[in-house]
């Protein structure tokens, strides 16, 4: 078998195996269901032009990256004039000609096919798909793999494969479903090693390195579910300093579906074949070539893009720069409240603002910059920290034994002998618990968050308690990256947020991405009480940050459906501050109801259908979360503070002047501006093609291995991404996909350093994933793009040109 | 028109309910009325139920509805499953542009299957069976462009055509021997000796039941039926899968009278019920194990109808109905059970939990058989297992009290499971059965031991090779849907081409030239 492999050029198949590896470089992680944040699903081709990318993935996946053209010739934004188009329209065209959907059949290029999909072309159209098959086949494999990982077995090179192989082997249902008799003599022909598997496929189909490249990367998209998810598994083993090569495995298993369908074929049919061979040969020939028609033919979306981008980039900065010019004096404030970067806190903090002028807001990353994870000893671990960092210090504040009778009921209730009689004794407990969640439902809460106990608070790193000195440390660093060092409010209120919302599997992302998908109340309870301490602010004072005796920190949580604001560390406010978070509650309600389609005419009336709204089992639509999130703004507050911004920016506050040695802007370019843009991306992608890179119809979804994901219906490919019904509302898109518009309020200079310092950065810049702008202290904007800053951002050439 | 004729027409008010529902929903504006009109049917639904209580013989019966027990009770589940999942669908298919056509679909199955159960005639029976089925068919195909759901629909319209012929050919061969087609008329001549067409009608009501009932292989129309949205999944429990239960309960007298139709029941169900149960615990989604789930119930409701034991038939058949239809009205909720069960980390069941656990649940399960007076052993083996199992689960868990707890509960359940049989033997008398009993009692039991070992050895031996070839055939399903696929189109070729725009099409480069 092996007589091929070795006389194909040895060389070349280890140059292929190499292009095999960087396919598999490609796919993004999705990270399980319990911790679901938003992930940017072509972060690992971040090194490319955007464009690029985009034609890549159209033509070896045939993902869009766009909505159709009608989206945005049709849409009533009457901010798309002539002269927004200008800087998009470098190739001569003009927004007049753009009547016709680039969609149409009729000058769309053509897509890569695999050899599935070259042969499910000719196949009748009765029977099974091979690609719909295969694609069953490998899902129903990996979640039976993945579902009981109690051992790291998985892990381990090849494991995957040859449990695949076995698998497949001994699978009589195949050849039957199919009608391809015998087509289970070609699986046993098949090596039982993987990498032999991947040269012997090279050359067997004959694949240059471009070829293979491009090939890998299309089997890999083909099931790029299973894909994300095993990128997570090795992104989880990278944060552990170890290394995974499963994606590999599953690159070989996808591959041997290939190899065995290009053998069946021959087999069965020599005219078959050598039409199939034929096809293969020409489209392996030239790749790069399919890629660059993908780049021509979306140039007119990418204008329209780019000119409704543009669009939203004006606006925001002629509001930027009337409001530098009358900019606020900022006096001792009689409230501050911190609440975390979410575009859903700018809605609130303006509303809250509104109630008097002396309540200052700020901005700060949810996590409130405690590189934690929440631990309940013995049971499990829950990270509370952005998904790019693994923590640091544990958070032991739990008690595991309160729930063990309903874990042991519902263990018993999936046991084959047991399950029999305990559902004919328990009727009538079912039945009491229809009745209850139809009619009477109560509040949901986070049941792991709630095993805390506010008294248990206790910090370690490995096993050791964590030092008065490693605190005052930590929590000096963090009052730094805030701003908050001097000028203390006699309250000071630290609020998380998070979204509770019952029967809802996607129940995270809706939650503090910032925290890991993770409600942000332990965060904001733990530094509230930290902050508390008397040690520690005696410590901090020989620091040189004096909080004032009579200053208090208080915890509370912005819940995201209702608006409400709920003190989680049991402290007591002022009637005053009471009365202006519940009329900001009401009027950020009152905002919102609209998009939810709440009507009402009393405010209490309101509430009463907020709250019904957050209990509602069956409500697939609880909030619209970060929907329409464009940008991400880092400046003093009082930069914003007149600005209705519309729930649509990221706000981080921060002032230049305190940051001598740039360590918090290289904090924040390197972190909550990669979150802003995996958030951003993720809805994005999500709307522009939700059938990839989202996860598809909510009421037909079905968890897979408790907390890796769903499926839409029966099977198919693990689903990534959000749900239709996070961004459509039946009617109309509720996000808009912008890329995000980053505007940061410091000195070029200062901008221009960390950017030359980082790749990530950089690439994030350079390949137009997001826009970079200055605003400087006049409210002048100019914006960084290849290492040059442009006033003008008609001057950008775009990167792929 | 009298008081007493208005009580015995009141059995009516549920499937015309429904039907004035499927009418108004059909107009955006009026869908709160269908949901209270949905309500009305579940009032009227009880309030006959209670009149008939009250009242007893008071009452004049209309020939046309049931005037059995049973009837009832089903009425009552069927108008208030129909209930919660109308109001669960109203913002769980909000937006979605199908919404009406499902709202008017799903009042329509239950108008049908209201009629099925409240129709004491032979012909309103099946032409309202045949509609459900047909109805069901439509929801299966909500979304029609997937692939799977269009080759399950496609099954399932073979199989329900087969269970129709049966129980056409069954009643006409009743109707043609009583001379009347009044259910009650009918079964109130039995038990009795069977002539030869007799049992060749048992036989086939039997078969309907089986296929109604989604057994082994008929199986795969109920699993795919995950194609469609959760709310067919939770309607299927509210008088669909479990009508094979209804009718064998309502025509129990005859059955019991047919050994051979017994034996077929015993073998087919039984078996189904076991690989079934087994088969669910290899499936990686939450809906998908549900379904299987249901399949092992349905099984063993159709078993206990083959023993004789119709109260508990009922009492499996109403309890499993709340039980599913919850289970899968909230499946979204998977994640946080998954998480519970992480909260509560358990550690592993030696031996001797085990045995202390079944001493404890022989103890209580041979005490409730001598308070409960007799009848066939088997039952009371599951329920000695699920305390059994029960017990052990939680004494592997830390927490204060869980023994206590754990105890109390099993106390608890074997008292209501007692207490619910005795009270239901009022509403589906038991049937002693003609020459099979014992021996059904020890298939039974033997498919009871049989199974529970297979489930310790793939929990307790996973790495052994046996257990490996075990799981890999059990999670392939036996196979046996994909033989079922492959001979239904080879019976009956699939018109529809089942890849109409499951993905959007990829051009070739010969395409574009």
């Amino acid at each position: 078998m092996n007589m091929q492999a070795a006389q194909h050029d040895a060389t070349l198949t280890a140059d292929v195996i190499a292009a095999f590896d960087q396919a598999c470089g490609y796919i993004a992680p999705t990270w399980p269901l319990d911790k679901m944040i938003a992930v940017n699903p072509m972060w690992e081709l971040r090194h490319l032009p955007y464009q690029q990318v985009a034609a890549r993935l159209s033509a070896l996946g045939n993902i869009k990256s766009h909505l159709p053209t009608s989206h945005y010739v049709n849409s009533s934004q009457p901010s798309i004039a002539e002269h927004h188009s200008t800087p998009a329209n470098r190739s001569n065209s003009t927004l007049t000609t753009l009547s016709s959907d680039s969609e149409g059949v009729a000058n769309a290029p053509a897509h890569w096919l695999n050899i599935s999909d070259l042969l499910d072309r000719n196949r009748d159209q009765h029977l099974m798909s091979w690609q719909e098959e295969i694609i069953h086949q490998i899902s129903q494999f990996c979640a039976d793999s993945f579902q009981n990982k109690k051992s790291t077995a998985p892990l381990t090179e090849g494991f995957l494969y040859s449990q695949w192989l076995e698998r497949t082997c001994a699978d009589l249902g195949i050849s039957v479903i199919m009608a391809a008799p015998k087509l289970r003599r070609e699986f046993a022909k098949l090596p039982s090693d993987y990498k032999e598997l991947l040269c012997l496929a090279a050359a067997e189909l004959d694949l240059t390195t471009e070829a293979a490249e491009s090939y890998g990367h299309a089997l890999l998209l083909d099931v790029n579910g299973w894909a994300s998810w095993i990128a997570y598994l090795s992104w989880q083993a990278r944060l552990e300093g170890k290394q995974s090569s499963m994606m590999r495995d599953l690159l070989a298993i996808r591959l041997a579906w290939e190899l065995v369908l290009w053998r069946y074929t021959r087999t069965r049919s020599e005219q078959d074949f050598r039409s199939l061979q034929s096809k293969w040969q020409q489209q392996t020939a030239k790749p790069a070539v399919l890629i660059e028609d993908h780049l021509s033919a979306q140039q007119e979306s990418w204008q329209l893009q780019r000119a409704a981008e543009f669009a939203f980039q004006q606006e925001l900065g002629e509001q930027l720069k009337a409001s530098a010019s009358e900019s606020i004096k900022a006096s001792t404030p009689a409230l501050q409240a911190v609440f975390c970067i979410d575009v859903r806190s700018e809605v609130i903090r303006r509303h809250l603002e509104a109630q008097d002028s002396s309540i200052q807001t700020r901005g700060f990353a949810g996590f409130f910059g405690l590189p934690i994870q929440y631990e309940i000893t013995g049971a499990l671990t829950r990270p509370q920290l952005p998904g790019l960092l693994a923590p640091v210090l544990s958070l032991r504040a739990g008690d595991a034994e309160k729930s063990s009778t309903g874990a042991g009921w519902d263990k018993t209730a999936n046991s084959p002998a047991a399950m029999f009689s305990l559902v004919e004794a328990s009727g009538p407990l079912y039945l009491w618990k229809l009745l209850r969640d139809s009619f009477f439902p109560s509040a949901h809460s986070d049941q792991v968050g709630k095993t805390a106990s506010n008294d248990l608070f206790e910090l370690y790193q490995g096993d050791a308690p964590v030092t008065l000195e490693q605190k005052v440390d930590l929590l000096a660093g963090i009052l730094h990256a805030m701003g908050l060092e001097e000028n203390f409010a006699p309250v000071v209120m630290l609020i998380g947020h998070g979204s509770e919302s019952p029967n809802n599997p996607h129940v995270a992302s809706l939650n503090c991405g910032a925290c890991g998908g993770q409600s942000g109340e332990l965060n904001s309870v733990l530094l509230a009480k930290l902050l508390s301490d008397k040690e520690i602010r005696a410590g901090l004072a020989e620091k040189g940050i004096s909080i004032p005796e009579t200053t208090r920190f208080v915890a509370a949580l912005h819940e995201t459906i209702t608006d409400t604001v709920r003190i989680t560390d049991g402290s007591e406010l002022t009637q005053q501050i009471s009365e202006w978070l519940s009329k900001a509650s009401s009027a950020c309600r009152k905002e919102r109801s609209a998009a939810l389609g709440i009507e009402s005419s009393s405010d209490q009336e309101m509430e009463k259908q907020f709250y019904k709204r957050a209990r509602d089992w069956s409500q697939v639509r609880p909030e619209w979360g970060l929907a329409n999130n464009a940008a991400f703004i880092v400046a003093p507050r009082e930069l914003t503070r007149k600005i209705d911004l519309k729930g649509r920016a990221f706000l981080h506050d921060y002032q230049w002047q305190k940051d001598q040695d740039l360590s918090v802007l290289e904090l924040i370019m390197t972190a909550p501006m990669v979150v802003t843009n995996w958030i951003n991306m993720q809805y994005n992608a999500s709307v522009v093609d939700n059938e990839r890179f989202g996860s598809g119809n909510k009421i037909l979804h079905n968890v897979v291995g408790g907390n890796i994901g769903v499926f839409e219906g029966n099977g198919g490919d693990l689903r990534i991404g959000l749900p239709m019904q996070s961004v459509h509302d039946g009617k109309k898109w509720m996000h808009t996909p912008r890329r995000l518009s980053v505007y940061i309020a410091a000195p070029q200079p200062a901008i221009q350093e960390i950017y030359q310092r980082h790749d990530v950065v950089r690439q994030l810049v350079d390949n137009d994933w997001l826009y970079l702008f200055c605003v400087d202290d006049n409210g002048n904007v100019s914006q960084l793009h290849t290492k040059q800053w442009h006033d003008n951002a008609a001057q950008i050439p775009a990167a792929s040109n | 028109m009298t008081m007493n004729s208005l009580f015995s027409l009141l059995p009516l008010g549920l499937p015309l309910m429904h039907l004035l529902a499927a009418l108004v929903c059909r107009e955006p504006k009026r869908a709160s009325w269908a949901t209270w009109f949905s309500a009305l049917g579940l009032l009227a639904a009880v309030a006959s139920a209670v009149s008939a209580v009250a009242l007893g013989g008071l009452i004049q019966t209309v020939p046309l509805i049931s005037p059995v027990p049973a009837s009832y009770v089903l009425a009552i589940l069927v108008g208030l499953l129909g209930l919660i999942i109308v109001k669960f669908a109203r913002n769980y298919l909000a937006g979605d542009s199908g919404q009406t056509r499902f709202a008017t679909l799903l009042h329509l199955a239950l108008a049908s299957v209201a009629t099925v159960v409240t129709s004491n005639n032979l012909f309103i029976l099946l032409a309202a069976w045949m509609a459900v089925s047909l109805i069901i068919n439509k929801l299966l195909l909500f979304y029609q462009n997937r692939p799977r759901a269009v080759l399950a629909a496609h099954k399932k319209f073979l199989f329900a055509r087969t269970a129709e012929t049966c129980l056409l050919v069954a009643f006409l061969l009743l109707y043609q021997q009583h001379g009347t087609a009044e259910i009650s008329a009918i079964v109130s001549a039995y038990p009795a000796q069977l002539s030869g067409l007799e049992h060749i009608a048992s036989v086939l009501l039997v078969i309907a039941a089986l296929i109604k009932c989604a057994q082994l292989p008929m199986h795969g129309w109920l699993i795919q039926i995950v194609e469609a949205p959760t709310p067919v999944s939770a309607l299927l429990h509210a008088g669909v899968v479990n009508l094979g239960g209804y009718l064998l309960i309502l025509f129990a007298s005859l059955l019991s009278s047919s050994a051979t139709a017994i034996v077929v029941l015993l073998i087919a169900a039984g078996l189904s019920t076991v690989l079934a149960s087994l088969i669910m615990t290899t499936r990686v989604s939450i809906k998908v194990k549900l379904a299987w789930s249901t399949v092992a119930q349905m099984g063993l409701m159709l078993v206990e109808c083959a023993l004789g034991l119709y109260e508990l038939a009922l009492l499996h058949l109403v309890a499993h109905a709340c039980y599913k239809a919850y289970q899968f009205l909230r499946s979204g909720s998977a994640v946080e059970q998954h998480l519970a069960q992480q909260l509560s980390p358990a550690k592993a069941i030696g031996p001797g939990a085990w045995i202390v656990s079944a001493a404890i649940a022989g103890c209580m399960a041979a005490a409730a058989y001598f308070a409960a007076a007799a009848g066939p052993i088997s039952p009371w083996l599951l329920l000695a297992a699920l305390i059994t199992v029960l017990l052990a689960e939680s004494s592997s868990r830390k927490g204060k009290h869980t023994t206590l707890i754990s105890l109390a509960i099993s106390a608890l359940l074997v008292v209501a499971y007692t207490f619910q049989k005795l009270l239901l033997v009022n509403i589906a008398p038991e049937e002693s059965l003609s020459g099979v009993g014992a021996f059904a009692d020890a298939w039974v039991i033997t498919l009871i031991v049989a199974l529970a070992s297979a489930w310790l050895l793939l929990r307790y031996a996973p790495g052994t090779s046996f257990a490996n070839k075990l799981h890999n055939v059990l999670f392939a399903g036996l196979f046996l849907d994909e033989w079922v696929t492959r001979i239904t189109l080879r019976l009956w070729p699939l018109r529809v081409p089942i890849r109409l725009a499951a993905r959007p099409k990829r051009i070739t480069a010969l395409e574009v030239k």
